[in-house]
């Protein structure tokens, strides 16, 4: 079902052709680029950039699902300007995703494009075209609903107060495991370095890490 | 030592655990109501001005705003202090900080909303402003309330709070003392409670009735205080507490989206969300209290106080939010730190032009504990005490009479063991007495690092403040419900309830099934307040749980005659005492399949169980760059008994927020216009990760055995501490590092390098 609206869709995009404003995207994009503080300049003139300039979507996959999402003014549609948090958050009701500064400063929008933590707030869904995201929904299996080691480590190590922050701070620990699976203290501390947590949950959350690293995925 | 319980005492996952690991926890920016509309605020970029004219035409007409609201159109609520001194307007004519509200939109969208705000024009009159609570209070300031004359905060209804404690005699405690000394202090880095989440409020009325779904920490207290402002009749507001991102005390207030939301969705005829932004948070929501205090204070050479006299002069800042009951729960300071028979010793408050001071993780004992601490190592010192000698003789023990004064100045004969014990075995763990080496005195010094130890404590009589009520409800199939009318933001209050509740009726975790957070549900509840949860909740929880237990098993009784007593339940089985497994009676033969047994369970709120918490630290200070950084800290504290040790742990590792204070944390204004300078999470620092020093912990478990009502499975709570005994440890240690006494927060590289003659100048 899914599959037949996103081919039908990537046909769509193919009729209408290259009718997105160029000009209106580089505006967009200037105007959030310059209230994220991000190099516009750069970023307009980078390879990716262009590329999506021409677009009237993107593709991208979450969670393991393949999605296309068209760039406009819809409801359903994706703003240049929207940022992966306001869309996977807005668009796709994935709300795990928490955004609370908007600015990068906190770590709470943290997820694995690539397998690489980022910050979803700080990316324009639009630069995400090709890219594989999960998000904290992503994690557990999705058919049978267990739970990844690192989800159930968090649990056994009762590694939160409030929870606000445990997303952010579970995608960047995932991020670290997929890269370093043996990880050493300072490696987790460095890894959460741009995790905020005020309840003082920092100690519970590196034993759950180091709990669960070098047990496989 | 502890008893072996089967759900107390031992580590098990959390209620919520499953849901905050998946993401599918819901705070208040995950839910939408249909029909919802975002609501944004017009913030002065004055500390104190008229609003000459404003023009909203512009703003009205863009597509998708709702509703404009100024002080023309605005409701006539009047909120603050809690109600002693009914001050704040929703929005109005006089703006009395930066930040503060010029008017509130209601629109379709968050962009929308803040579109309209630019379209606003405003014509203010600037109006000179007063910063500092000294020279608010002098003659001839400007004037922020006609409420507040000359900016004083009146000391309305002393019979309901104590400002000052006055005992003894003050001049012939000095004539008794071998030394006097005097010394200021000052709290005033307005240190924001930075809750993960920023508060957020959805609105929506209905037919009259209120309903509001918050990121809010005390359902009740919230449900109260909306009713009295909005002059509603009880039942006719409705508070539901969402998935709270933590408060710390900061979202206790109805300053703020929990004024603005209603406000602006009664206009609008529609649910209106507002959400702050964490620019928001760190400028116009409540930071903590402002203060500074002078001491004199007479000792002898054994460590005997012999008299205390001060002030404590407080900013509260622009809006009354508890300051006063801050000041007077603080001085319970006092007789926690010196065990002294004569004290003279004042309160006072001013309303400034800067951001509005609120509780915060600690209400007032923590500044007073600082304030105080700081005086008490100087007169330590002259005695040349061991500050754990000195500790162990001033402790509060049973049966002691002391002062406190919440709920009014009152002698308190104190029903809690002596936290000597748990002084002695922190020190032992820490090794004290090899890495003390004197009052200004480094326990190590490696080229430009030089490293001391210090000791603070603090402690409060709040663990048993308010009342609470409790239904327990068994369901046929061997379910209960357990309507509590408490919320969750962290501290695990909830799943000590449940717990408890496990306990008492021998029922399995995945059996026991807490109502929502969601005043209409359950009997009216203070709520998590002072580490009051464990006692307070948790003692009206389990007489609920007993109650229901004993109509169960007198039904049983009749049912199938059996003397009472020789029965029991568990896992929602009836049994006789000591009868071969197989015989036994399930609950729904004694209630039936459409039958419920209701127990009800109630505490009458006490203040006599004084209870501590403490840090031993040790602190390195680079003389080359003057930074001061904690590398061990070690906590010491008395739980009675656990009622989940990783639960706990978290509670006590809450202390980083203590460090920034001591620190790094502040809330830096312009001096000129009041402006914050520093309202993001680059300019205004935290402790991350990286900066963690190592931590280790002993928690007592100390038989109560005077607590009236008792403790429930002797357990009290002690959470709430853990920021408040950082500072003086801190600051402590720091001097014995270098032979420098400072006499403000935060202890910054600049100020250090300044006090070690490295760079010039004073602060300007």
């Amino acid at each position: 079902m899914e599959k037949e609206k996103n081919e039908k869709e990537k046909e769509k995009e193919k009729e209408k052709g290259k009718g997105f404003s160029r000009r209106g995207f580089i505006q967009s994009v200037a105007i959030s680029g310059a209230a994220l503080g991000i190099n516009v300049t750069g970023l307009a003139k980078s390879a990716s950039a262009e590329a999506t300039i021409c677009k009237e979507s993107i593709s991208l996959t979450v969670n393991g699902q393949p999605l296309v999402l068209q760039i406009g003014d819809q409801p359903d549609e994706i703003l240049p300007s929207d940022t992966l948090a306001d869309t996977l958050r807005e668009k796709l009701r994935l709300t795990g995703t928490k955004i609370a500064c908007d600015h990068g400063t906190c770590g709470l929008c943290t997820v694995l494009m690539d397998d690489k933590p980022v910050l979803a707030c700080s990316l324009l869904t639009v630069e995400c075209d090709g890219k594989n995201i999960v998000t904290i929904e992503g994690l557990e299996n999705k058919i049978t609903g267990q739970l990844d080691p690192l989800q159930q480590s968090f649990i056994d190590n009762t590694a939160f107060q409030c929870g606000f922050c445990t997303p952010g701070i579970i995608m960047s620990a995932k991020g670290l495991l997929m890269k370093n699976s043996h990880p050493t203290e300072t490696d987790v501390r460095e890894a959460l370095a741009g995790n905020y947590c005020r309840c003082g949950s920092h100690y519970m959350a590196i034993d759950a890490v180091l709990k669960v690293a070098g047990k496989g995925r | 030592m502890a008893k072996d319980y089967k759900y107390i005492g031992k580590a098990m996952p959390r209620r919520r655990a499953v849901d905050f690991v998946t993401g599918k926890a819901q705070y208040i920016r995950d839910i939408k109501r249909p029909g919802m509309l975002y609501g944004k605020v017009l913030r002065s970029p004055y500390a104190h001005a008229i609003i000459k004219n404003i023009n909203t035409v512009h703003a009205e007409k863009l597509p998708g705003v709702k509703v404009v609201m100024t002080y023309k159109n605005a409701p006539k609520w009047l909120a603050g202090e809690p109600m002693l001194v009914p001050h704040h307007r929703v929005v109005d004519k006089k703006v009395r900080y930066v930040g503060d509200a010029v008017a509130l939109v209601a629109a379709t969208s968050e962009r929308i909303a803040e579109q309209a705000l630019k379209l606003i024009k405003v014509d203010y009159e600037v109006l000179p402003a007063v910063f500092d609570q000294v020279e608010a209070l002098k003659p001839g300031a400007p004037q922020l309330y006609d409420e507040y004359p000359g900016n004083f905060v009146p000391k309305y209804k002393p019979e309901v709070h104590g400002y000052e404690v006055v005992i003894g005699d003050v001049k012939k405690g000095f004539g008794e003392a071998d030394y006097v000394v005097e010394h200021t202090f000052a709290v005033e880095n307005r240190q924001n409670p930075l809750p993960p989440e920023p508060a957020g409020t959805i609105a929506e009325w209905n037919n009259g009735k209120l309903t509001i779904w918050g990121s809010i920490q005390q359902i009740g207290l919230i449900e109260m205080l909306m009713r009295m402002t909005l002059k509603l009749r009880p039942g006719h507001v409705r508070v539901i507490a969402c998935d709270v991102g933590a408060g710390y005390g900061s979202k206790a207030t109805i300053i703020g989206p929990n004024l603005y939301a209603p406000a602006l969705a009664q206009a609008a005829r529609q649910p209106v969300a507002v959400l702050q932004t964490r620019e928001e948070q760190f400028a116009t929501h409540n930071a903590r209290m402002g203060s500074r205090a002078r001491y004199k204070i007479g000792i002898k050479k054994d460590g005997t106080v012999t008299a205390i006299e001060g002030e404590q002069i407080a900013n509260g800042g622009a809006i009354g939010c508890l300051q006063s009951q801050m000041l007077a729960v603080g001085l319970i300071a006092i007789p926690i730190l010196a065990k002294c028979q004569n004290v003279n010793f004042t309160t006072n408050q001013a309303r400034t032009n800067v951001l509005t001071a609120g509780p915060y993780r600690g209400f007032g004992y923590l500044e007073h504990t600082s304030l105080l601490s700081a005086a008490l190592h100087v007169a330590m010192e002259k005695i040349d005490i061991d500050p754990v000698e000195y500790f162990k003789k001033n402790v509060i023990e049973e049966g002691d009479k002391y002062v406190h004064c919440y709920e009014k100045l009152k002698v308190s004969t104190s029903a809690a063991p002596s936290f000597a014990p748990a002084i002695q075995k922190g020190a032992e763990l820490f090794r004290w007495s090899e890495r003390w080496k004197g009052w200004g005195k480094p326990s190590m010094v490696d080229g430009d690092k030089w490293r001391g130890v210090g000791v603070g404590i603090s402690g409060e009589s709040d663990v048993g403040e308010q009342s609470s009520n409790k239904i327990v409800q068994l369901n046929p199939f061997g379910e209960v419900t357990v309507y509590h009318g408490g919320t969750e933001f962290g501290t695990g209050t909830i799943d000590v309830m449940k717990r408890m509740v496990c306990e008492s009726l021998q029922v399995p975790l995945d059996r026991v099934h807490m109502s929502d957070s969601d005043s209409t549900v359950g009997p009216w509840e203070w709520g998590s307040t002072g580490s009051r949860s464990t006692y307070a909740m948790g003692t009206a929880t389990l007489a609920a749980a007993e109650d229901a237990k004993k109509k169960l098993l007198e039904r049983a009784s009749k049912m199938i005659h059996v003397p009472v007593e020789e029965l029991e339940t568990r896992d929602g089985m009836i049994f006789t005492k000591g009868a071969p497994p197989g015989k036994a009676l399930p609950w729904i033969a004694v209630m039936g399949w459409q039958g419920v047994i209701i127990g009800e369970g109630h505490y009458p709120g006490r203040f006599n169980l004084p209870t501590h918490q403490g840090h031993f630290v040790e602190v390195e200070v680079d003389t080359g760059t003057g930074l001061a950084k904690v590398i061990d800290l070690f906590t010491f504290t008395d739980a009675g008994q656990i009622i989940d040790p990783l639960m706990l742990k978290g509670q006590l590792q809450g202390f980083n927020a203590g460090i920034g204070l001591a620190l790094f944390e502040e809330t830096v204004f312009d001096r000129a216009t009041g402006r914050v300078l520093n309202p993001n999470m680059i300019d205004y620092k935290t402790t991350v990760f990286p900066d963690l020093p190592t931590h280790n912990y002993t928690i007592l478990e100390t038989p109560i055995t005077k607590a009236d009502p008792p403790c429930p499975y002797n357990a009290r709570g002690c959470g709430e501490m853990s920021l408040a005994p950082a500072g003086p440890a801190i600051i402590m240690a720091i001097y014995n590092a270098i032979g420098k006494r400072f006499n403000e927060y935060p202890i910054t590289p600049d100020k250090i390098l300044r006090a070690l003659g490295k760079v010039k100048g004073g602060a300007a």
